[in-house]
């Protein structure tokens, strides 16, 4: 069974028609990676999943609800998709662990020893137990985008969305943010990947898609995508980034 | 591959925009509709009470145009406004010659300036529509405007509009240089004030006051000046482009220079009549002049001379303390002043004349500045043949301009050392800085012009 | 500290010989200013002195809670108190209002952003006096108060002035305010409780309507005798009064120098010890040297000024012995007013409601509303007010929208990512932040707030300014009146500036 699926999804920004009909679905425990050019839509099109941009034309449904302008349901499917952004998004005045049990605490309503608890679990799984009381500011990029994870696995997510998240990286650091991701991947988390990142496709996608002009040009399995893909816009996407 | 790609406009555009529109930016939620509804009511009853408070007839708006005269140069004596008319003239002359020297010469779409035509006549028919048709005076209802008119203005404003309308259809896609719609405007207000009649206070042969006041065309006196220096902003404006299309880019340090002369001169001769005495100037001024700019240009060609070089610093100390010295003695202050310019010239020659070009180009301006010092001293320190009562014969806007202009041009540089010295490393300079800031700062404004009034009269009694 | 043998080219020498010559300059500056002055004042049979703050100064304030004043130090208190009555509800109203047409300015609707805008820009441009002038026309254009006796009224406008309801203070109403300011204390307390229990329990406490209900509780009680409790304040007054005394005049000095000496002490130590640190390596900078003589000076200065003809009476003030003027004005009185009114054995109600009532008044009998019953809010007070309100609260929302807009917006999708409610949001993440970036420049327009209400004497609004004037134009004493204004209005600056640097700072440990 599908946990997404869109129908269709058209989306403008004034004039300009960012997407033009995307069609797609994903199943439970499925990683699927998105790839493309820059301004193909990726990004766009992942936001308007949890509704942080909203699509004009066809259908988003999430675990089964359909994304419409109902504030219940929109609160609803945000809790159960978890996001990570390129630039992070930490908020500054927290600590770490405030960063991560905020919304567990006032969405979820736990305790707040309980959600302390969990969220050092996951602090622990993404390997920096340590800075749990550091403000974000005195973090490097790579601890400050696995506090992010862990702030959205926190919300016990059924599906992560990722939207660039080692690009705003430099390279060691990028190492141990996907190291993060493949376990979750592993772990069996529904995971929709934006990334410029192709070993990690090759590793662990399920799917590898290309998006370009706002089209899903080409849907492959990994093997089929990097040796024999369909079409020649990928060919060319792949010559210019490999 | 390609067909799909042809645009596809949002479907909401495809139909019904305006209705989308509305329901995005005006009814989204059950809340935000009864603030749209609440919003228009609160704006409309605003916009009438202001609109009636201000065209009510207790108002008696024709003080202000019968006073205008006062307002704008207070007691000026009427037989000399030549002297303003020039004024303004010199002023609006420099503002077309720099308007046309550093115009981008943009270009505007029509149907974008079309667009901003539209609303703002709509702006205009908004207001004819709410405008209230009668307030209250005392407890008497006045009709201040009927119904008649409002129809009429709305006539004109429709009409405007379909013009507007048209006007965007037929050229969409032409361009046309933004100042010419600014000239297009200033011609058209130019050209009102030939054509419009306002109320005006009258008196009979008995002196008795017209009631109501006659609607009458402006004077002559006022229509006839503004007309001849908007003629001269155009000119202006035409000069100015024409030696920018040259590529005369050394005609805009001439430019500066003028405005930064131009308050000297009208506050020194255009605006005192000076009864300065050609014999003054002949005998004292000319000679003066001759002297210091002889003096300066030696003193250009000699600093740099091998034998003077390794003395250069002395000559600037000696300088110094010589223009400190003449300060304080009782010399013509025209001496005083020149001393110390000389001074600067002194410092600064040895850097910037270092190649007989640029002696030769600081001789000219330093003689130039000499002559023209000396002149604006003269006109300053004559006595003023304009006979006003009171104190003081700028009065008026011209007072306000004018301490616009000498405030920002004196506080400018006051601030800097100001914020200087707060940022010293130097204790003492750094104390004292701040004091001065934050004890200045922290009283009114009025306070201290009470101060410095009181100061003043202190002093003079 | 070895120097050169050419000491003139030492740098550190030059530094401070310009330095020292540049304050003899200055000195020499202000007193040649000054003293040119006072030759002038003596030259004019009216020489310096404090002496009009004690004499009646035989004026009439239009309004405040004198109208006649004893003194000239009464009626310069009332032209303060009328200014911070207008500068302290002001500030309230101008930060609601402009909270308001801030975020009005955000919104989403068309016709709410676009007025808010249109109103912003408009009002911004008009200078602050012609709108005075705008709201006294306003209130002026409403017609007289009407002849006929029409008893008691709610509410009514005229050309007088606006006339409400009011709680007029009974004798128990300090012991209640008093009560009144801790409930909101209490309050707080509350809110704390209920949330740190929502934290570590995770259930719905409701703090707000917990708060609220305890605040409405608190003060219930208090308005039916509650208050006496507040009384023990009145108590520890009448001690410490009785202490003061006691006192003699070289007790309080000897009580200030020690105490100067005591923080001068610190300092210094406390300098020598930082520069002692690793990294200072015990090198005292210039500076450091400078910060250190300045402290041991002013205590010097501070116990030799004690002892100077102005120290004296400043501490004869103090003890309440002899004020360097004639006016019942020194701590021990200040003591002895708080005992009075926080006194337990005051009962009956703090305040009693009375309604607004138009009187024949003079000799003409002209109808005016009458000052002993209900508020009557004058033509000077309300257009100062509405002028500097409506100007401030421009600027203030200015200051609040650009305050929200410099929160970048990934934080708001993050929180919203997170499933948060977007209140919820807006007070644990964008409000948090914007706050922090808004607190300064709203210090400054609190501080334009306060200083715009001396433009109250443009519509005979008998603030500060406006009361000093009238003094210094009857007694001559403008040196002295300035002097007072100066001190007034850094007063008030510095208070308020320091309430926003506290809060700021506190806002910024949060951080880091
Ligand atoms: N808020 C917006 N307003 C207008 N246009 C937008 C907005 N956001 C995105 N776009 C446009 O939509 C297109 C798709 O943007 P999107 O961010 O989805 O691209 P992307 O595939 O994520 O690119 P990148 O790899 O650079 O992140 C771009 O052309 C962009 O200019
Ligand atoms: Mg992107």
């Amino acid at each position: 069974m599908s946990i997404i699926k869109s129908v269709d999804v058209k989306k403008w920004y004034g004039d300009f028609q960012a997407l033009k009909g995307i069609s797609m679905d994903v199943a439970e425990g499925e990683v699927l990676v998105i790839a493309g050019p820059s301004g193909s839509g990726k990004s766009t099109f992942i936001r308007c999943i949890n509704r942080l941009e909203q699509h004009q034309d066809g259908q988003i449904f999430v675990d089964g609800i359909e994304l419409t302008n109902d504030l219940k349901n929109i609160e609803a499917i945000r809790s159960e998709v978890g996001m990570v952004f390129q630039s992070f998004n930490l908020f500054p005045h927290l600590t770490v662990l405030q960063n991560i049990t905020l919304a567990p605490i006032w969405v979820r309503k736990k305790s707040k020893t309980e959600a302390e608890e969990k969220a050092m679990e996951l602090l622990e799984r993404v390997g920096i137990p340590e800075q749990a009381d550091k403000f974000p500011g005195q973090l490097s990029g790579g601890q400050q985008q696995r506090v992010a994870i862990a702030r959205a696995l926190a919300m016990e997510p059924k599906i992560m969305l990722f939207d660039e998240p080692t690009s705003a990286l430099d390279p060691e650091m990028i190492k141990e943010v996907l190291d993060v991701m493949k376990e979750l991947a592993k772990s069996g988390m529904t995971m929709i990947v934006v990334t410029h990142e192709m070993g990690f496709a090759k590793e662990v996608a399920d799917r590898v898609m290309l998006f370009d002009d706002g089209q899903l040009v080409e849907e492959n399995t990994p093997e089929e995508f990097f040796n024999n893909p369909k079409s020649d816009r990928t060919k060319l996407f792949l010559s210019q980034i490999l | 591959m390609q067909d799909n790609k042809t645009l596809e406009s949002p479907p909401e555009v495809q139909f019904a925009g305006v209705s989308r529109w509305l329901k995005e930016n005006l009814f989204s939620s059950l809340s935000s509709s009864i603030l749209t509804v609440l919003s228009i009511a609160a704006v409309v009853s605003v916009f009438r009470a202001i609109i009636g408070f201000f065209i009510s007839p207790e108002r008696e708006w024709t003080a202000v145009t019968y006073n205008l005269q006062l307002y704008m140069v207070q007691a000026y004596p009427e037989s000399d406004f030549i002297r303003v008319w020039i004024t303004v003239g010199l002023l609006i002359f420099l503002l077309g010659l720099s308007w046309g020297f550093n115009s981008l010469k943009e270009k505007v779409i029509i149907k974008e300036w079309c667009d901003g035509l539209l609303k703002g006549i709509s702006s205009f028919l908004f207001i004819v529509l709410i405008a209230p048709t009668s307030v209250d005076v005392e407890g008497t209802t006045v009709e201040v405007f009927s119904n008649n008119t409002r129809y009429i203005c709305l006539a004109v404003g429709v009409g405007l509009i379909l013009t507007v309308y048209l006007l965007r259809k037929t050229y969409p896609k032409n361009e046309i240089v933004r100042d010419r719609i600014s000239f297009l405007y200033l011609s058209l207000l130019v050209g009102s004030i030939w054509i419009i009649k306002v109320p005006t206070v009258t008196f009979t042969s008995s002196n008795e006051r017209v009631d109501p006041d006659p609607f009458l065309p402006l004077a002559n006196t006022t229509t006839i000046p503004w007309t001849i220096i908007f003629g001269f902003m155009i000119f202006a404006y035409l000069i100015g482009s024409f030696l920018k299309a040259k590529g005369k880019n050394s005609m805009s340090r001439l430019i500066l220079s003028s405005w930064v002369l131009a308050p000297l001169v009208i506050v020194s001769w255009i605006y005192r009549k000076p009864d300065f005495g050609m014999s003054n100037i002949l005998t004292l001024d000319i000679p003066i002049a001759v002297t210091f700019s002889i003096l300066g240009i030696l003193a250009i060609r000699t600093l740099n001379s091998e034998k003077i070089v390794p003395y250069q610093r002395y000559i600037t100390y000696g300088m110094l303390v010589l223009s400190i010295v003449i300060f304080f003695l009782p010399v013509l202050r025209q001496l005083k002043i020149l001393f110390f310019i000389t001074w600067l010239l002194v410092s600064v020659a040895p850097t910037i004349a270092n190649s007989k070009e640029s002696a030769k180009n600081l001789s000219i301006v330093w003689s130039v500045t000499v002559f023209i010092l000396v002149l604006l001293m003269r006109g300053a320190s004559s006595e003023s043949l304009i006979v006003v009562p009171g104190s003081s014969i700028y009065g008026g806007f011209t007072l306000t301009w004018l301490i616009a202009f000498f405030g920002i041009a004196i506080s400018f540089p006051f601030g800097v050392i100001l914020a200087l010295g707060r940022t010293s490393k130097l204790p003492v300079i750094r104390i004292i800085c701040t004091a001065v800031i934050e004890l200045v700062r922290s009283v009114p404004f009025i306070t201290w012009l009470f101060f410095w009034k009181r100061y003043a009269h202190t002093l003079s009694t | 500290m070895k120097f050169n043998k050419a000491f003139w080219r030492d740098v550190r020498f030059l530094k401070w010989a310009g330095q020292i010559a540049f304050l003899l300059f200055i000195f020499n500056l202000i007193s040649n200013f000054v003293s040119q002055a006072i030759e002038n004042l003596n030259a004019t049979n009216l020489p310096f002195s404090w002496r009009f703050l004690g004499t009646t100064p035989g004026v009439l304030i239009s309004e405040g809670f004198v109208t006649y004043p004893e003194s000239g130090l009464q009626a310069l208190q009332v032209g303060m108190a009328n200014m911070l009555r207008i500068a302290i509800s002001g500030i309230f109203v101008a930060t609601i209002l402009g909270t308001v047409i801030g975020v009005a300015r955000l919104s989403k609707n068309w016709v709410v952003q676009r007025s808010s805008s249109g109103l912003v820009e408009t009002v911004r441009n008009i200078p602050l006096l012609v709108q005075i002038f705008f709201w006294q026309a306003v209130i002026l254009s409403f017609p007289r108060p009407e002849e006929i006796d029409r008893g008691e009224m709610i509410f009514d406008i005229s050309a007088k002035g606006i006339a409400f309801p009011w709680l007029d203070a009974q004798e128990t109403s300090w012991l209640f305010g008093v009560w009144f300011i801790l409930s909101f204390i209490a309050a707080r307390r509350i809110f704390k409780w209920r949330v740190s229990v929502m934290e570590s329990e995770g259930r719905e406490a409701y703090p707000g309507i917990a708060s609220f209900i305890t605040f409405i509780a608190w003060n219930v009680g208090g308005w039916f005798g509650g208050y006496k409790a507040v009384g023990v304040i009145g108590f520890v007054a009448s001690l410490l009064s009785d202490g003061f005394e006691l006192l003699p005049r070289i007790g309080i000095q000897s009580l200030i120098i020690f105490i100067g000496f005591y923080y001068s002490y610190k300092y210094i130590s406390k300098e020598i010890k930082r520069t002692r640190s690793a990294e200072n390596r015990g090198i005292l900078t210039d500076d450091d040297i400078f910060k250190i003589i300045m402290a041991g000076l002013l205590v010097l200065i501070l116990a030799i000024g004690l002892f100077l003809p102005f120290g004296i009476t400043i501490s004869d003030f103090l003890v309440g012995d002899e004020p360097f003027f004639k006016a019942d004005w020194g701590i021990p009185q200040f003591l002895d007013g708080v005992q009075n009114r926080l006194n337990w054995e005051l009962t009956g109600e703090p305040f009693t409601l009375s309604y607004p009532e138009i009187i024949q008044a003079g000799q003409s009998k002209f109808s005016r509303y009458s000052p002993d019953v209900g508020k009557v809010m004058s033509v000077g007070y309300f257009a100062t007010w509405m002028g500097v309100i409506i100007y401030t609260s421009v600027f203030i929302s200015e200051v609040v929208r650009s305050g929200i807009m410099a929160v970048a917006k990934g934080q708001s999708e993050a929180g919203l990512s997170l499933g948060l409610k977007r209140s919820t949001l807006l007070r644990l993440i964008v409000l948090p932040q914007a706050l922090r970036i808004m607190l300064p420049p709203m210090g400054n327009q609190y501080l334009n707030l306060a200083k715009n209400t001396s433009l109250g004497i443009a519509v005979a609004f008998p603030e500060i300014v406006a009361v000093g004037q009238t003094i210094y134009n009857q007694e001559g004493q403008t040196v002295a009146v300035f002097l007072i204004w100066m001190a007034f209005y850094s007063t008030v600056s510095l208070v308020l500036s320091s309430i926003i640097n506290y809060y700021n700072r506190k806002m910024k440990m949060v951080e880091r």
